[in-house]
């Protein structure tokens, strides 16, 4: 390669090498020193594997790690059978116009920031909200219940925030799915069951992982929804790490926190594409 | 109609109708249709596109009810019969082998679906692949077979649950010329081989004279003729038949007035003709003439025995081989006439503007009205 030409590949290289150093290498850098350090004296730090010695030593912690993982398992969950469905009318039935539309009313509730769709939430199911108001005047409940604060109404909301990023890889995936192999296999004896499980599922996998990697990381990072519709008994964890570093100032607890989560999301990302049999550059691609 | 007093009939469609609403307004696919294929015949179902024949297909598969009339297979009735229970597999215009599924998978998938012992299914899949010339393909991925070997494992993977029909939706459609020639034997050959009844729709009127014990030509949603290779090729019954099946010389004209059967060439000469049926003074027909069935005499030579002699000018020359054809313009008219050239060595000097004689039997002029 010319000189001049190799000039030119790293400055057109560059944004996204700074984009990396400095945005995402070098923060995660300086979280992982802050958490292997301790303060011994004002100005005065050691190494130390206090931090983590803290996170397994004390309940809460680890239970809130434990409990923010699985719900954000079972939100994944959820959200793939609620949106597999839709997917499939989208992808296979709609046509035309309509599936545009319907794409189009996907994407328009993402015009509104997610603070206020998840306010929207609020008002629906806060006591004197909306729904707890008409369950009272139906006769169903003998007064307002209160619907917002429990773990329901969290799985709810990470579920609604979720279902864009499930529905277009899954769309994706069902749209190159030739519609003769799924008359084939109907013709050769195939029941619907089987269909779904041996053609349409198999075909659709690569979509499948891509979302539920996607839908899982960002369920498992999320901060406001588990706040908002959880109250102050949410124990999410990323609320830990807020509070470790706003509230309480303690940044090395708050480093190490953030480190664990880390570990925690590509561990499972890792295990949940190994247990498919899916591999990670066909799922990248996807998404 | 064709009738077949001494066999089964392996399928049997009986006034078969299918309506469609297109863009407001009503479409019939396929019109009042009745067919009857016996047991081991090889037939087509030949015709241009939108003319009806993957609807008929599909209604024979189950994916598609009919909406008036009844499909029996074997004998038995299928109405509200599903696709997965029907004894008719189909074959279909692009294979649709799975591609998540290995080749010996693909020909196990029915079985499997049966519920049959995997040792049994794997005997029996092994046995079937070599029977398409196909052994030890099994562990094969789909991608990796060649268009040819997609095709006999396409086959093998339907003829493996012993269907009693079997259905092809134009499967040769998307090879490449050479190898559609070799498949269209092969698969008359395996079809005469395993005697399975093949029911095949094709717009591709040499696959279906090659391929067929009989063919139904068909035209907006009818039958237009219903008989062997040879009966659509030397007897048509319609115009459509006269031109969709082999290649003609059409021309347009009008019954003329005296005794005997001579036709008025628009703009042409008058011709000795054979009419398919009486027709009056003036009624305008159209006139078919095949390539083959016109005699060269290069340098003009009296045509003494038949009844149409005509001379004309060769204005160019097609060399194909065996299928080489000269276009020749007659005399005093704009009438143009494409005639086979025989490779017997008779013409192998002729040339563009060579003056040449034409002779034509009566009986090789068919007339039809339109």
């Amino acid at each position: 390669m010319r000189p001049a030409n190799r000039l030119l590949l790293w400055l057109l290289l560059a944004p996204a090498v700074l984009w990396l150093g400095l945005l995402i290498v070098l923060p995660h850098l300086e979280i992982l020193m802050l958490s292997l350090r301790q303060r011994v004296a004002p100005h005065e730090y050691a190494f130390s594997l206090q931090q983590y010695a803290t996170f397994f030593d004390e309940p809460l912690y680890w239970h809130t790690f434990a409990r923010t993982a699985l719900i954000s398992l079972l939100a994944t969950l959820l959200t793939l059978l609620l949106a597999f469905p839709v997917a499939w009318h989208i992808a296979k039935v709609a046509r035309g116009r309509s599936k545009a539309l319907m794409l189009a009313l996907l994407l328009l509730p993402f015009w509104a920031s997610e603070m206020v769709r998840t306010l929207g939430w609020v008002i629906l199911l806060r006591g004197s909200g909306v729904i707890p108001q008409w369950l009272f005047h139906l006769g169903l409940t003998a007064e307002p219940v209160e619907l917002l604060y429990n773990d329901a109404s969290i799985l709810l909301g990470l579920v609604y925030s979720s279902l864009l990023f499930m529905l277009i890889p899954l769309v994706n995936a069902l749209e190159t799915l030739d519609d003769s192999l799924v008359e084939a296999a109907y013709d050769l004896g195939g029941s619907r069951v089987n269909i779904l499980r041996q053609i349409i599922l198999s075909h659709a996998a690569p979509g499948i992982a891509a979302g539920s990697v996607m839908v899982f990381m960002l369920t498992l990072g999320n901060y406001l929804t588990p706040v908002l519709l959880g109250g102050k008994n949410s124990m999410w964890f990323t609320e830990q790490i807020y509070t470790q570093f706003i509230t309480r100032f303690n940044w090395e607890q708050g480093a190490a926190f953030a480190l664990l989560l880390l570990v925690l999301s590509t561990l499972m990302v890792w295990v949940g594409l190994k247990l498919t049999g899916q591999g990670f550059g066909e799922t990248l691609r996807r998404t | 109609m064709l009738t077949f007093p001494d066999l089964a009939i392996d399928l049997d469609v009986r006034g078969v109708s299918k309506h469609y609403r297109q863009h407001g307004k009503d479409f019939t696919a396929v019109d009042d249709l009745s067919l009857r294929v016996p047991k081991g015949a090889f037939c087509s179902i030949l015709g241009p596109s939108g003319c009806g024949k993957t609807t008929l297909l599909r209604m024979i598969a189950g994916f598609i009810e009919p909406d008036a009339g009844e499909i029996f297979i074997g004998g038995n009735s299928m109405r509200g019969v599903p696709p997965n229970r029907r004894p008719a597999n189909m074959i279909f215009q692009h294979l649709a082998l799975f591609p998540m599924m290995s080749v010996g998978e693909n020909v196990a998938y029915g079985l499997a679906r049966r519920g049959i012992a995997k040792k049994l299914i794997q005997h029996q899949v092994d046995a079937m692949l070599e029977r398409v010339g196909l052994a030890g393909a099994a562990v094969k991925r789909i991608d990796q077979l060649s268009g040819g070997q997609k095709q006999r494992a396409a086959i093998a993977r339907s003829l493996v649950l012993e269907p009693t029909l079997l259905l092809l939706d134009e499967p040769l459609g998307a090879l490449d010329l050479k190898l559609r020639e070799h498949m269209k034997l092969e698969l008359k050959q395996l079809q005469a081989q395993i005697g399975t009844t093949f029911v095949y729709i094709t717009h591709d009127q040499s696959e279906a004279l090659v391929m067929s014990d009989f063919i139904a030509v068909m035209n907006q949603g009818k039958f237009e003729q219903t008989g062997t290779p040879q009966d659509l090729y030397y007897r048509p019954q319609t115009a459509f038949v006269a031109g969709f099946v082999g290649n003609s010389n059409r021309l347009s004209g009008r019954m003329g007035a005296g005794a005997g059967s001579v036709a008025q060439v628009d703009d042409g000469p008058a011709l000795f003709v054979s009419p398919q049926q009486a027709f009056p003074p003036g009624r305008s027909l159209a006139l078919f003439i095949r390539p083959e069935a016109i005699v060269l005499a290069c340098p003009p030579a009296p045509l003494e025995n038949f009844a149409n002699r005509l001379s004309g000018k060769v204005l160019s020359l097609f060399f194909d081989g065996a299928n080489s054809t000269v276009l020749i313009r007659l005399d005093d008219s704009d009438i143009e006439l494409h005639v086979a050239l025989f490779q017997n060595g008779f013409h192998a000097d002729i040339h563009p503007g060579d003056t040449v004689s034409l002779g034509i039997a009566a009986e090789h002029v068919l007339a039809f009205a339109v």
